[in-house]
């Protein structure tokens, strides 16, 4: 489904990743995992298309529904249009645009996209209503403006509705756990592992490894400097956990 | 020597004035009328007038209206809503024939003829537009007191609550190009009473003409008021706007400024804080394009202790549009424990829209709270890139985040029958902006 080689990337000039090599096949979970500065929350929003950042080589191969797709260089609303979904560590508070309005102008832009008809305001409203129920949200917040004055708890829980929603076929979790407590870790873990099938893939970015207790990961990366310095199994993340970083990138 | 607005046939139209007008009217007018001559068009050398010229939008010949007929009347009745009680002025004249029916009026409301009742010697509202006060735009408010031939003058009583949305609606129609209008309102809330007032000035004309506005509001004590004042001129028109609000103790005001039309608009909105406990909302947004230029001066004088105020203007500028914001809050030393916030947020469209803002805080009490701040930006690379990232287009993540910008003010306000009228209005600008 995906296939990073050699991804050379960074900001303003200075190189933040250096050579990442990765493949995710349809209906793996990835964690990738690393200390503070290692370019985790880099290779996200290369991912996704952060226009800040600029790649310089590699490619960022993505297959969907049998055609082969370079990432790089898409506009960011294509790749997400074309199933790629990135959950945000801040999600961007938007004052003015009640979330429903937000949902549905993103749900139908992949509906237009695919050729299919777009929904109405009343049937969304339903669609809505049902997946926030599943996440345990509160339907209140379906009127207020997308995060705004939402606690941290609540914004990556919207995170994860949005995911819901437009039902990616490749999701990129941005830290989605730090800042949560626990019960809410576990609401944003059950979403996602609600949301997981054989057809989807699911990367993991996350500096602790707690969050792996609730979402089993089928291969953990440890990126240090920009690039990737070991790939295990899941047990990779209790040995981290137990060991710190250190001993990897010496 | 100061520059003199030229008015065609001013010698006549003063004389009938003044000879319909009863003795204290007609020394009023007088006495104004002489002010006027003294302080002539302000210029940019005045500081209050430094970012606004008046050189291009005044310096013509005017003429005086001489008709008070209503051309566009479909348009009109497109706008008004048959829910409110409509009082509608036909270039500065109250127009009797049809809309509301003032005659039959829910208990508690009068409106009548502001010319009659300054002749009445209702001491109250003679006292009350006598005053000059500290934003006022003093050469532009004596012009108006000298010449305006009429206005609505609406009366609530004491602990009357009024359902229905008051709107009056100052319509310019069926005027030759360059005339100058003068309306004009005074507004009485009783004690405890409880209303909701929406002043339009409007066109439906495409003529060229000047509106120099006069509206006074007296809140007795413990009222709860809603007022809110749209700007909606023609896109030719100069509007020239002085509003003035006395709020008594205890009373409760939520006052809203929406300037939308007009080629050149300048409105002095100040309130003043006369009771203790008063509590205030003053928002306002501006809403531009093209060539347009917007200019608020707005004043909130607090004066009693335990005041809550709050201010929020917001102005979105399109094209080459310019928007100044110059806006006062004056806590008096007896003023204590208030509680006072300004901010003015700007969106910059246009690369080549301006805005010229000045907040300022003058406190002379030493208990209160009292922030403020101004921001002027372009829509934040974050916010867009959050939209694209949902999957929509850079183009309609602009307009969705244009319209957050706008509805996050527009939703301030309580009343439907304002928010849906204001909504239509942007809708008709910022056609982009819908969902």
């Amino acid at each position: 489904m995906l296939e990073i080689k050699d991804l050379h990337a960074g900001i303003e000039g200075k190189e933040i990743l250096k050579g990442i090599n990765l493949k995710v096949n349809a209906g793996e979970v990835h964690a990738i995992m690393g200390p503070n500065g290692s370019g985790k929350s880099t290779l996200s929003k290369v991912i996704a298309g952060h226009p800040q950042y600029t790649v310089t080589s590699g490619v960022i191969e993505y297959e969907v529904n049998f055609k082969k797709l370079n990432l790089v260089g898409m506009e960011p609303d294509l790749r997400a249009r074309e199933g790629v979904f990135m959950a945000f560590q801040y999600p961007v508070e938007i004052p003015g645009i009640p979330s429903s309005v937000f949902l549905r102008a993103a749900f139908n832009a992949i509906c237009r996209h695919q050729g299919a008809p777009e929904m109405d305001p009343i049937d969304f409203d339903q669609y809505l209503r049902g997946k926030m129920k599943l996440l345990s949200m509160d339907e209140k917040n379906i009127d207020r403006p997308v995060n705004v004055d939402f606690s941290g708890g609540e914004k990556k829980r919207n995170e994860v509705l949005q995911m819901a929603i437009l039902n990616p076929r490749l999701a990129v979790m941005d830290e989605t756990d730090s800042g949560l407590d626990i019960d809410s870790m576990k609401i944003v873990a059950e979403g996602v592992n609600k949301l997981r099938r054989p057809d989807n893939a699911v990367i993991l970015i996350t500096h602790y490894q707690r969050l792996l207790n609730y979402i089993q990961p089928d291969f953990v990366h440890i990126l240090y400097n920009g690039k990737i310095v070991r790939s295990e199994g899941k047990e990779l993340a209790q040995e981290v956990e137990n060991r710190g970083y250190d001993w990897l990138i010496k | 020597m100061v520059d003199q607005m030229k008015i065609e046939g001013l010698e006549l139209y003063r004389s009938k004035l003044e000879n319909a007008s009863g003795a204290w009217l007609k020394t009023f007018r007088q006495r104004c009328f002489g002010q006027w001559i003294e302080a002539g068009i302000p210029t940019i050398k005045d500081e209050e007038w430094k970012y606004t010229s008046l050189t291009d939008g005044l310096d013509r010949s005017f003429q005086l209206p001489s008709r008070h007929q209503l051309i566009e009347e479909k348009q009109l009745l497109d706008y008004l809503d048959n829910k409110d009680i409509n009082v509608v002025l036909v270039n500065g004249v109250l127009w009797k024939e049809g809309f509301s029916d003032l005659k039959h009026l829910p208990q508690g409301l009068t409106v009548s003829s502001l010319h009659t009742a300054l002749d009445h010697n209702n001491a109250e509202i003679q006292e009350t537009v006598s005053k000059l006060t500290a934003n006022d735009t003093k050469a532009f408010l004596w012009l108006n007191q000298a010449l305006f031939l009429d206005g609505a003058f609406i009366q609530v009583s004491p602990e009357a609550v009024i359902e229905p949305l008051v709107h009056i609606i100052h319509v310019t129609s069926g005027i030759t190009d360059d005339t100058v209008v003068f309306p004009r309102s005074f507004i009485s809330v009783g004690e405890a009473a409880k209303v909701n007032i929406l002043e339009s000035h409007i066109c439906f004309e495409p003529v060229r003409y000047f509106s120099n506005a006069v509206s006074d509001m007296k809140v007795a004590s413990d009222a709860e008021v809603g007022y809110c004042k749209v700007q909606a001129e023609g896109h030719q028109a100069v509007h020239i706007g002085t509003t003035r609000i006395w709020q008594e103790k205890g009373s409760l005001l939520d006052a809203f400024s929406f300037n939308y039309g007009g080629q050149l608009s300048r409105h002095n909105f100040s309130i003043f804080l006369k009771g203790g406990q008063a509590r205030t909302i003053m928002n306002g947004l501006y809403a531009i394009d093209g060539s347009q230029h917007v200019d608020n001066h707005t004043l909130l004088d607090i004066q009693q202790p335990d005041c809550t105020c709050s201010q929020l203007y917001k102005g979105l500028l399109n094209d080459k549009s310019r928007a100044v914001f110059n806006g006062k809050i004056y806590v008096h030393p007896q003023a204590q424990q208030t509680n006072a916030y300004q901010l003015n947020k700007h969106l910059l469209l246009g690369i080549e829209a301006r805005v010229d803002t000045k907040p300022q805080l003058e406190i002379f009490a030493d208990d209160v709270k009292c922030t403020h701040g101004a921001t002027i930006g372009q829509l934040s690379p974050e916010e867009i890139f959050y939209l694209q990232s949902r999957c929509i287009n850079q183009k309609l993540a602009i307009e969705l985040l244009s319209k957050g910008f706008i509805d996050d003010i527009i939703n301030t306000i309580k009343t439907d029958a304002v928010r849906v009228k204001l909504s239509r209005l942007l809708l008709k600008k910022f056609p982009e902006v819908k969902l």
